[in-house]
């Protein structure tokens, strides 16, 4: 597997070996906007009052994408917000398949494995 | 005594039941795999809403800057916001490429429970010792495969990075509570099996 592997496929594959019974295309997306906004709270949380008055008085009022993203980039930069990003997804996704995986039938139990095994460093390379 | 031929009409029958049993364990277990996954969703939004709460109050100036920007609700919308980035795409790459490696890391973890583990093994005997020592009830049985689930769940997550925080996640919020759920049923089958003590180190 070279090719960076496409998220919401990955949700959607797991979703259909554990028998995910609903929405799961609602579900993907939903997982996905999380992994986004813990990463955002964790980067904005990290900002001192201090900063983050320092950031309102550069957007003086407006609330336009480029303004923001100007008045933030002297508080952290878009690796910054990678590295939460990367956190918050490692975090979520093993999270998730603990959650659900002591309710797996064996066979199920097995897919998930063959599935994972893909990404393994082997068979990356 | 010369055996007699199978019965069609009962072969049959136990086919039949057999058919529909199974059904029916594969129903509850979609009813089960898909309300736990609904759940981690709204517990994990519910998360992020406490986490916003409790700034209100400690840091009212920066929750009100999450709130005015809207940076929580927007999700990877808001990632637009972020110094650097292209909107949505490249986070979306960087998502994929981390939830590859994420798999990659709990891939032995889970291929070592299918083949063996040590919480595999639990699971098997405590099935065995709940069977015998209260007559192998499903509410029981089910019971103690919950409470095998959490030594499973230890065994799986990835120990290396950040294995203290994953220690300390299994311990406050899957153990615990497992253990504290579990209690009652425990304590029926610790008077009848001592073999569930030598399973579970600390009770």
């Amino acid at each position: 597997m070279n090719e960076t592997p496409d998220a919401k496929q990955i949700l959607l594959q797991i979703l259909e070996i554990i028998g995910y019974g609903e929405n799961r295309e609602a579900f993907a997306a939903d997982f996905m906007n999380l992994c986004a906004q813990e990463a955002m709270a964790d980067m904005i949380d990290k900002l001192t009052d201090e900063q983050i008055e320092a950031i309102q008085q550069k957007l003086a009022g407006s609330q336009s994408v480029e303004d923001t993203r100007a008045a933030l980039a002297e508080f952290y930069t878009g690796d910054d917000y990678m590295k939460a990003l990367a956190a918050s997804c490692n975090k979520s996704l093993t999270e998730f398949i603990t959650t659900v995986l002591p309710t797996l039938s064996p066979e199920q139990g097995k897919k998930l494995s063959e599935y994972v095994v893909k990404f393994a460093p082997a068979a990356t390379a | 005594m010369s055996e007699l031929p199978p019965n069609p009409d009962v072969v049959s029958d136990a086919d039949k039941l057999a058919t529909e049993l199974a059904e029916r364990q594969r129903v509850t277990a979609e009813k089960e795999v898909t309300e736990r996954s609904k759940k981690y969703i709204f517990d994990k939004k519910k998360g992020l809403l406490h986490g916003i709460y409790a700034t209100m109050h400690d840091r009212p100036k920066t929750a009100a800057f999450m709130t005015v920007l809207g940076l929580i609700g927007g999700g990877l919308a808001a990632t637009a916001f972020v110094p650097g980035l292209a909107p949505v795409g490249q986070v979306l790459l960087e998502i994929g490429r981390q939830f590859g490696a994420t798999l990659a890391g709990i891939g032995a973890s889970i291929s070592r429970l299918l083949h063996g583990s040590p919480g595999e093994k639990a699971v098997g005997a405590m099935n065995a010792v709940a069977d015998k020592a209260i007559g192998g009830t499903s509410a029981a049985v089910n019971t103690i495969n919950t409470l095998a689930g959490a030594n499973v769940i230890a065994d799986i997550v990835p120990l290396p990075a950040g294995a203290g925080q994953a220690v300390e996640l299994v311990a406050q919020n899957v153990l615990q509570p497992t253990l504290n759920n579990a209690a009652p049923a425990i304590d029926q089958l610790m008077s009848n099996a001592t073999a569930v003590k030598k399973l579970i180190p600390g009770l």
